[in-house]
């Protein structure tokens, strides 16, 4: 926290100092730099804090920029009352410009907001022929309170507290009820009016708002470069402020302040930094150079600082904790770079723990081979959590096991690690899985694993809404069946859950929970499996129907010769099928039993927490 | 009327795409009461959940809380008129805390600039605070909420709820994904809402906690109202037959 406050200050005290130390050069490249800062607050309140995509930047600038002269020029207004004015044009036209915003989102939405932009430039187009022919409009230097504001130095002062408030402004609203309030409607936005959230009224005051405040910069600008003419407004534009907005954080307004400042003075930096180390030879070429160099940037910040430049300092932060994790460990090896977990980078993504993947050949215990060999598997995530620790679990071949445990000890971990989703350590696996043979699933993508034969039914998003229960089906290729005992054919998989063949022309998204699992397992049998994975499939179902689908478990084991892992909150219901439970707690095994051996002690261990009776 | 039933349900009917979800349902949850609404997948139970807090359209039929009939009005409204509910998937703002998570709970009656009103917020967050050691998470006040398990969203959500101070508590499967330490500790916070004045309508798998919890008991089948009486109404054949398949064994 101090750190952050030194910074900032550093930075107050920076930008204070400029118009007496700083060049000319750079005073009006700052100038420029604090205009895109209000206009890029202004994006990051529809885009980054209620979640509405908008290209529509231009739009509003040009709304501004055609009021103010409009004013000034035809009714002479004068300069405050047309800023006045064109702050309240563009929020009226962004009032009005929310309302496909009630229906659409995201890509739709944008492509909304580029119609408006050209709207608004053929309106644009038509009142400046109209009235001054193609010149464009000439904006006279403007006053305020006595001052003439014909300078960059004078400029400077009139924007450097204007940006700094709008910024914090945006920075309090957004740790404010209301901004927790859009913030539910950017991520939830369904759910967003059980809290008393009216989704409506929050895009209307977004955009209005937002729209405002880009009108307003329009005017300022418009004065600023002392012309108003449409070719000035373009798509560009808009796609320069998204840059803005993204580069420097969605979401954070002191971020957008920074990405805002970095992204209007970096072609200008890269201009003078190419000048002096290309001399003649590069300079006849630097403007072109500066725009794939920007655009390198930009790409570059997009993939490896998703957070933003916001992000920057606890990415470094975290960095440098790995560091000092990795360098306490003698035996560490193993970089966590493989990219597996596509989630937000907010969460985090596991790190990899030390890896000494262990020999398949396990033939020594009891003759019965081991389909997977599961030894010393360790997750840890980068926030230092382990989820799972040093696990070790064998699933023979036909084999059913349970995973029990308390919610957080490690299961889903463990299931995710199985299959891939997560990037898994010290996992081998037996011949069973050939294409594997005694090689290790580490680092192996989920679609590889599929393919080898181990098939997840996952716990939440089992089916792809928007298709029908059929098209779910398909989606399995069919090539991808590889030396199984059965080859499982689709008839097959309706014969065994019939439920499917009733709603094959239903969209899965409105299937019953019964009836999502059965599709969730069905599609994972077309894979054709020797492992099926499945995680809390009583989640959520009634009794009826959790026996049935256990049933249907019972059938895949038995005729389909599908060995089952499971995971399960429902030990009881489940144990006739299995017929080995293993009990996590805090990411470790504290017990591994035969379904048999599973006595109301071993319920009271797992519901208290207390000693395993094997 | 209103003294001794809260929310009266009559009539609804809910379609998707011409077919119907819920047919004529009624039901009846008097202040702090406890009731159960059960039934197999598919028969309706978050239908109706969402059609009593707005987030599905009713084609037909009334539902009147506390004395008004709130099917015309929009969600927000209806969750500023004291109706807060949970979510079996608590949907949370995983950029934030628990706390800040909780706080949002206060928008349904303290919607406006917090820092303009230093005392009412002051008071939303002392009552945040007080939600969340209601649940047993005061020490995770600060926990950013992504990385945390299953059953401790679920707390965060009925904290979150807890906090929109409703005088109707509607509860989608908060028992289910739950270990069983979890479910008793989740169920004694629950059955001590009806005490503060909340009255709750509870979906709920778990027949055991449904019996132990509910002074009454609706069950739906197919859209339709199967039973509605006393917890004893889940021993009726017809009931049995819907809901746990012929074969008799509790759990």
């Amino acid at each position: 926290m101090t750190v952050r406050r030194v910074s900032l200050a550093a930075f107050a005290a920076v930008l204070l100092a400029l118009p007496f130390a700083g060049s000319d050069r750079w005073l009006s490249i700052v100038v420029l730099a604090l205009f895109a800062v209000l206009g890029a607050q202004a994006l990051n309140v529809m885009v980054g804090l209620v979640g509405q995509v908008s290209i529509g930047n231009a739009a509003f600038l040009a709304i501004g920029g055609f009021t103010a002269a409009l004013l000034d020029e035809q009714a002479e207004t004068g300069f405050v009352l047309a800023c006045a004015g064109a702050l309240l044009a563009a929020g009226v036209v962004g009032a009005v410009a929310s309302i496909p915003a009630f229906r659409l989102r995201g890509f739709y939405l944008a492509v909304s907001t580029i119609a408006l932009t050209y709207a608004v430039l053929y309106v644009a187009a038509e009142v400046q022929n109209h009235e001054v022919g193609a010149s464009g409009f000439r904006m006279p230097y403007p006053e305020l309170l006595g001052v003439s504001l014909d300078s960059d130095v004078a400029w400077y002062w009139l924007l450097l507290p204007l940006a700094a408030i709008v910024t914090l402004l945006f920075h309090l609203v957004t740790r404010s009820s209301l901004g927790r309030a859009a913030q539910t409607v950017r991520d939830h936005e369904q759910i967003a009016p059980v809290f008393g959230v009216s989704t409506r009224w929050m895009k209307t005051a977004a955009f209005a708002i937002s729209s405002g405040i880009i009108g307003l910069e329009g005017a300022l600008m418009a004065y600023y470069v002392g012309t108003v003419h449409v070719e000035n407004y373009t798509l560009l534009i808009a796609i320069e402020y998204l840059a803005m907005v993204v580069v420097g954080g969605l979401g954070s307004a002191i971020g957008v302040a920074l990405g805002a400042l970095l992204i209007t003075a970096l072609p200008f930096l890269l201009d003078d930094g190419l000048r002096a180390i290309g001399g003649t030879a590069l300079s006849a070429r630097t403007s072109d150079l500066t725009l794939i160099v920007t655009g390198a940037v930009i790409i570059g910040c997009l993939l490896w600082l998703p957070g933003g430049l916001i992000s920057l300092p606890a990415r470094v932060g975290a960095a440098i904790a790995r560091i000092g994790r990795r360098g306490g460990k003698p035996t560490a090896e193993a970089p966590a770079d493989v990219a597996v977990v596509r989630e937000p980078a907010a969460v985090s993504r596991p790190a990899a723990a030390p890896a000494t993947v262990s020999s398949a050949a396990t033939a020594g215990s009891g003759g019965d081979d081991p389909l997977l060999q599961v030894t010393g598997l360790t997750v840890t995530y980068p926030n230092g959590v382990t989820a799972v620790r040093d696990v070790d679990l064998r699933c023979p071949k036909g084999s059913a096991t349970l995973v029990v445990g308390a919610n957080g000890a490690g299961k889903t971990t463990l299931l995710r690690a199985l299959t891939g989703t997560l990037t898994s350590e010290k996992i081998a696996t037996s011949a069973e899985l050939d294409r594997y043979r005694g090689e290790t699933l580490l680092r192996r993508s989920p679609d590889e694993l599929t393919a080898a034969g181990i098939a997840l039914v996952p716990e939440r998003t089992k089916v792809f809404p928007g298709l029908t229960a059929a098209e779910n089906l398909d989606v399995v290729p069919r090539r991808i069946a590889a030396g199984a005992d059965r080859f499982v054919t689709r008839d097959d998989v309706l014969e065994l859950l019939p439920r499917l063949a009733a709603v094959a022309r239903t969209d899965a998204a409105l299937l019953s929970g019964g009836e999502k699992q059965m599709l969730a397992i069905g599609r994972a049998l077309l894979t054709q499996p020797r492992l099926l994975v499945i995680d809390e499939l009583s989640l959520g179902l009634a009794p009826a129907i959790v026996r049935d689908l256990l049933e249907k478990v019972a059938t895949i084991r038995g005729e389909f010769g599908v060995t089952v892992l499971m995971v399960e909150q429902a030990v009881r219901a489940a144990l006739p099928v299995a017929d080995r439970v293993v009990m996590l707690r805090h990411g470790a095994v504290v017990a591994d039993l035969a379904a048999d051996q599973w006595t109301d002690a071993s319920e009271a261990a797992l519901i208290g927490g207390g000693e395993v009776v094997r | 009327m209103t003294d001794d039933v809260l929310l009266r349900v009559s009539g609804v009917t809910v379609s998707f795409g011409g077919a119907p979800v819920l047919a004529d349902v009624g039901l009846e949850v008097p202040p702090e009461g406890f009731v159960g609404l059960v039934g197999p997948n598919g028969a309706g139970k978050t239908t109706l959940i969402n059609a009593i807090s707005g987030l599905v359209r009713a084609s037909a039929g009334e539902v009147v809380h506390d004395g008004r009939d709130v099917l015309p009005l929009p969600s927000h409204r209806r969750a500023a008129r004291g109706i807060g509910r949970t979510f079996q998937q608590a949907q949370l703002l995983d950029g934030l805390t628990c706390l800040d998570n909780v706080l949002l709970g206060g928008f349904a009656w303290a919607p406006w600039l917090g820092w303009l009103a230093p005392r009412r917020r002051a008071q939303v967050r002392e009552l945040a605070e007080q939600a969340l050691a209601d649940v047993g998470l005061a020490d995770l006040r600060h926990h950013p909420v992504a990385d945390l398990p299953f059953g401790v969203r679920r707390r965060v959500d009925l904290a979150r709820a807890l906090l929109m101070r409703p005088r109707l508590l509607l509860l989608d499967e908060p028992l289910s994904g739950l270990s069983s330490a979890e479910r008793g500790a989740m169920a004694e916070l629950l059955a001590g809402l009806p005490a503060s004045g909340v009255a709750v309508l509870m979906v709920e798998h778990d027949v055991d906690w449904v019996r132990r919890l509910c002074a009454r008991v609706v069950v739906l089948d197919y859209g339709v109202k199967l039973a509605d009486g006393p917890p004893s109404v889940l021993d009726q054949p017809a009931v049995r037959e819907a809901y746990l398949g012929t074969a008799q064994e509790d759990q």
